[in-house]
């Protein structure tokens, strides 16, 4: 698995969505979840992908007919790495609305 | 029934190398699909699917490909396009001058430009030779010698031609336009060497009228100087670029190299030499690319035989894609087949 060299809010809303359900999640849930566009999503989703970070696969439901959904999933080494993203982007974030705050 | 969306992310998965291609195609596919149940706009997907697409080729062919075919070649290629055409247009008055001749006397800018464009028959006799040099080397190093060759995958060769017709495309435009530049700001700026207007009966008004009728496309100046030098600049790159597609499909299906190499040249002046011989030069790849010092026509009859030779190079790699991207093709069966270099 390789390093993000960039994490924004939208990274961080996409793995929140991989997170909060340790199942595979289909990639319009993702953008869902995220309230991000898909436009967002879908590239970061592929650079999380190529990364090593998220694996995605086809859904198995046989009822429905054409082309599949595809479902992503945290990787065994991406789940920590992404919990960790995310406390990091927490721990920031707070530390910049404590000091927004001390200076008011 | 397949909706407007559903073309759409289609067309965008298109430019994708073949394993992305046909999962991105059917992922999008779904996505559009239950697109309204999830609640999520069509047209965000698709604009999703073309950044996606987008990005993706970036990196393979700007980031991983352009930069493994970058070498010496291209500037050595591009200062030959600029210095043979000055060279030849300034030596040649010195040379004139100096075995007591008049010199030349040049109508204006847009003969300046001209002189440049074809007094130099280096550049446009063999014009198909610089295109090869410039885009094919690499290629032809990755072809086995006198093995007629299979490339493993389409991609692999979707990859190869846009990054060499994008190279020609470039290198050819950017010499152009480095010429019309120095014809129409330097060259007035040095105070217009070897320009006479008085042998040609010319102001520097009517110069500039006589112009927008003394070859094919030169009827752009009636809409300025910088558009036709962009249009221009454009096209050459683009004929450029159909010579390179074509010196490429012919080296992936011809065993000789060689010869390979010299089918484009060979096309080019031997079609030039027919279209004289039948008293019609003007229907020349020659003069569709290089029409200075021919009568003017249509803009449309001067560019069309580059039109049909680009119809046909598309067509060429149309089959060619299609065929390495059938399923039920062995690419290693029969033939060498060419491992991709990193």
């Amino acid at each position: 698995m390789k390093n993000l060299a960039r994490v924004t809010p939208a990274t961080i809303d996409v793995l929140r969505g991989l997170a909060g359900s340790g199942d595979p999640t289909w990639g319009l849930q993702i953008i869902k979840q995220s309230g991000r566009p898909a436009g967002t999503v879908y590239p970061i989703l592929d650079r999380l992908e190529r990364l090593e970070w998220v694996s995605s696969e086809w859904e198995l439901d046989d009822s429905r007919t054409g082309p599949r959904r595809r479902f992503y999933q945290l990787t065994a080494e991406g789940a920590p790495a992404a919990a960790a993203a995310i406390a990091r982007f927490e721990a920031d974030l707070a530390s910049v609305k404590f000091r927004v705050a001390g200076a008011f | 029934m397949v909706t407007l969306t559903g073309w759409l992310v289609r067309v965008a998965a298109v430019a994708l190398p073949r394993v992305s291609r046909v999962r991105y195609a059917e992922q999008w596919s779904a996505d559009v699909r239950d697109a309204d149940h999830a609640g999520v706009r069509r047209f965000q997907i698709v604009f999703g699917a073309f950044r996606v697409s987008a990005g993706i080729v970036r990196r393979e062919v700007f980031g991983h490909e352009l930069r493994a075919t970058l070498s010496w070649v291209q500037p050595v290629i591009m200062l030959l396009l600029l210095a043979i055409p000055l060279s030849f247009a300034v030596v040649r008055d010195d040379v004139l001058h100096i075995f007591g001749g008049g010199g030349i006397a040049l109508a204006g800018s847009f003969g300046v430009f001209s002189e440049f464009m074809s007094g130099g028959p280096a550049i446009y006799l063999l014009f198909p030779v610089y295109v090869v040099l410039l885009s094919c080397l690499r290629l032809c190093k990755e072809v086995p010698k006198s093995k007629r060759v299979t490339m493993r995958t389409e991609g692999y060769l979707f990859s190869r031609l846009t990054t060499a017709t994008g190279i020609s495309f470039a290198v050819f435009a950017v010499s152009t336009f480095l010429l019309f530049v120095l014809a129409y700001y330097v060259w007035p700026a040095v105070g217009n060497p070897s320009v006479d207007l008085s042998v040609y009966f010319l102001t520097p008004e009517s110069a500039v009228t006589s112009s927008f009728t003394a070859s094919t496309y030169s009827q752009l100046l009636a809409s300025g100087s910088l558009t036709f030098g962009i249009l221009y600049s454009l096209w050459v790159g683009f004929c450029a670029a159909v010579w390179t597609s074509l010196a490429m499909a012919a080296l992936l299906t011809v065993k000789n190299r060689p010869i390979a190499l010299l089918l484009p040249f060979l096309l080019y002046i031997g079609q030039w030499v027919v279209a004289s011989l039948y008293g019609n030069v003007r229907a020349s790849f020659v003069a569709s690319v290089f029409p200075f010092g021919y009568q003017q026509t249509s803009i449309l009859a001067g560019a069309t035989p580059m039109l049909v030779l680009a119809a046909v190079a598309t067509l060429i790699w149309g089959m060619f894609l299609r065929t390495r991207s059938a399923p039920d093709v062995n690419p290693l069966a029969d033939h060498e087949t060419v491992t991709p270099t990193p």
